[in-house]
């Protein structure tokens, strides 16, 4: 079951998110009919999951502001690299430009299937809830 | 760089005198416009006539009864999102200046992945209505509420009044109505969506406005790329062709690398710190719903900023920089202009229509969210401690939204042909200043204290506001002072990091003792990410 928390390619910035201790540990329960009590304040279990959820977002928004200063960066220091033309009528900073929006789709959809398929289903366990049985549906 | 948005405000002695310009309609009366104008407004009052007999309790006014699905939501932060000045003013800027209006492109969009990882989901959880709910969860209501509502009204009327502004000098300059009239249409428009249908009319005038706007943006840049097969590379190139290599590269408006950094920042943080836009999550039914809506926001908003983009090159080939100057010296009429070159006087009035649409709608979600921190922040629970009746709420949120919209007709006609674009990056940097520091160090700190969440409330909204009287954006370009005291135009590079520093300096002076914080902490933190469901 592992592999469907992250069941893409992982770059190794974003490799933090595997390290969620216990809580993965139990993930592999899912499908038999073990239901578990909820999770109460002190609950290691949550707190597991907490600090996975942390990593991944400070993850990703360390990543969106590393993408967009650097961008900036780029036209404040290096005017002359940014006007270079990729190919006619395509200069590199255009096409920073779009990758900058790009890669902000790539990195909520990145955020959003983690939470789909993994976090979700954690959420539900440590709610006391039988929808742990089933899987949720991706993306 | 001042100029953010410079001008989708044009001052109104300049606009008049340039409408002459020949070859073109805008400007005069267009009964097109009128007309796509007075189907959207009725429409949007059949909504709000709807919304009205849905919106009986205090949640359904502020919350629209959490009946909102995610990609309604999605639709709605986009429309709450995208204001003329994105419409206009970026295309109008890289239509004068070719790539430099891509820094505004990228900076507008690149909030909205930090408001989907770090907000949208604890705050549906933690809160109720407002911001505030979320940050004084677990620390004393009355201090944390009355400084929250002062940054959530400081940037909801600076934004109000930039809109309002824009409003009268645009549809002047479309409709040829008057400054005073067009205020007070769009005043009671917005009045009577808030008022009757609370925020299930305003979330669906939103929707109708999003799918408009992304509709003729969208058009609009097919109509011009079909000029040059389709191919956005072509359409560049043409434009280096006729007006040199430079409009592909960072030319002027890039100076300053601090001011550029500054700017970005305010637009970075402040959008996960604007009040109307974090209302909108608590419309939804529970926080993966808050995440899905994020995330297709992301995507609609990314998409129209690409679209700006190609609208704005597609203007500058096809229009010409001088000709859009001619019509208004802030280059706010390029989309316009481009629509009346590819679609004749019809398209023109459509475009023209939308971009009314677009303020109607901001303004709608703008006095909402103002609304809901003088009813629910200040009069609920702080007068009335949290001991007041629904049949009492609801009438002071009307009262508030009543006198919220009166107060931005009259500011707006205060601010009559003044140079207001600053206001725009201001209520930015004052939300990513005041707002944001505070919301993220209650969800994610434990050890935040009252005292260190209201200091750094005030501190950066305080710093804020005075730093920007005391820049270039203020003393020179507004009051034509020689210099300024502080370098900078945008004050977000200081006060973000200043109010961060007061939160958490404040907050270890004033410690409660660890097994308190530590136990509140740890509830909050099971209702965060366990919702409801876990209690």
């Amino acid at each position: 079951m592992l592999p469907a928390v992250l069941p893409w390619p992982t770059p190794s910035v974003i490799v933090v998110a595997h390290a969620t201790g216990p809580a993965v540990a139990r993930i592999h329960r899912i499908g038999t009919n073990q239901t578990e009590p909820p999770a109460t304040d002190h609950d290691p279990r949550l707190r597991a999951l907490a600090a996975a959820r942390w990593r991944l977002a400070g993850t990703l928004t360390a990543a969106m502001i590393a993408i967009y200063f650097g961008f900036i960066a780029l036209i404040a220091f290096r005017k002359p690299l940014m006007g270079a033309l990729v190919m006619p009528g395509l200069s590199l900073g255009i096409l920073l430009g779009a990758l900058v929006i790009v890669s902000s789709w790539l990195l909520t959809w990145w955020y959003v299937r983690w939470a789909n398929s993994y976090y979700d289903v954690e959420v539900r366990r440590l709610s006391g809830e039988q929808g742990v049985l089933r899987e949720p549906e991706a993306g | 760089m001042v100029t953010l948005l410079p001008t989708l405000l044009p001052t109104p002695t300049l606009a008049l005198a340039q409408i002459a310009a020949p070859a073109t309609s805008v400007g005069q009366p267009n009964r097109v416009a009128m007309v796509f104008f007075f189907i959207f407004i009725a429409i949007t009052l059949a909504i709000t006539w709807w919304a009205s007999r849905r919106t009986r309790t205090t949640e359904e006014f502020y919350a629209a009864g959490r009946s909102i699905s995610a990609g309604q939501n999605g639709f709605a932060l986009a429309g709450d999102y995208m204001s003329a000045a994105s419409f206009l003013g970026i295309a109008g800027l890289v239509s004068t200046t070719g790539f430099d209006g891509l820094i505004y492109s990228t900076g507008w969009l690149v909030g909205w992945p930090v408001v989907l990882f770090l907000i949208a989901e604890p705050l549906r959880n933690l809160g109720t209505y407002t911001f505030a709910d979320v940050v004084a969860l677990r620390l004393r209501q009355t201090p944390v509420r009355i400084a929250a509502a002062i940054g959530t009204l400081v940037t909801v009327i600076l934004y109000l009044i930039a809109q309002m502004v824009g409003a009268g000098g645009l549809i002047r300059l479309m409709f040829g109505l008057s400054y005073e009239t067009a205020i007070v249409i769009v005043g009671a428009a917005m009045i009577a969506y808030v008022l009757f249908g609370g925020m299930l009319a305003t979330t669906w005038v939103q929707i109708v406005k999003a799918v408009l706007l992304l509709g003729a943006t969208f058009v609009l840049a097919m109509l011009a790329l079909s000029k040059f097969d389709m191919s956005p590379t072509r359409l560049f190139a043409a434009a280096a062709e006729r007006y040199g290599a430079g409009v592909l590269a960072p030319g002027r408006l890039v100076t300053k690398p601090l001011d550029t950094i500054s700017l970005g920042m305010a637009l970075m943080f402040g959008t996960a710190g604007l009040p109307h836009i974090l209302m909108r999550f608590y419309t939804v039914p529970d926080a993966r719903a808050a995440r899905t809506s994020a995330f297709y926001a992301t995507g609609l908003i990314g998409f129209f900023y690409l679209m700006t983009f190609i609208v704005g090159f597609g203007a500058m080939v096809l229009v010409g920089p001088e000709a859009i100057r001619a019509v208004d010296a802030g280059g706010n009429m390029a989309a316009p202009l481009l629509a009346e070159a590819l679609g004749g006087t019809p398209f023109l009035g459509l475009v023209a229509a939308v971009a009314f649409a677009t303020i109607l709608a901001v303004v709608a979600g703008l006095t909402l969210s103002g609304a809901a921190a003088l009813s629910h922040d200040l009069w609920v629970n702080v007068v009335r401690e949290g001991h007041a009746d629904p049949r009492e709420q609801l009438r002071v949120a009307r009262a508030a939204t009543v006198g919220l919209g009166v107060i931005a007709v009259a500011l707006g006609i205060t601010f009559k042909g003044q140079n207001v674009a600053f206001m725009v990056s201001l209520a930015f940097a004052i939300a990513a200043s005041a707002n944001f520091p505070a919301l993220v160090l209650s969800i994610f700190w434990r050890r935040f204290t009252t005292a260190g969440a209201v200091s750094s409330m005030l501190v950066g909204t305080t710093t804020a506001l005075a730093l920007i009287w005391l820049s270039p954006t203020i003393q020179v370009d507004v009051l034509k002072h020689a210099g300024a005291w502080f370098p900078l135009k945008n004050p977000a590079l200081v006060t973000i990091p200043l109010s961060f520093l007061v939160g958490v300096v404040v907050s270890l002076l004033t410690a409660q003792s660890v097994q308190t914080r530590t136990a509140s902490f740890e509830r909050v933190e099971r209702r965060m990410h366990l919702g409801n469901a876990g209690d």
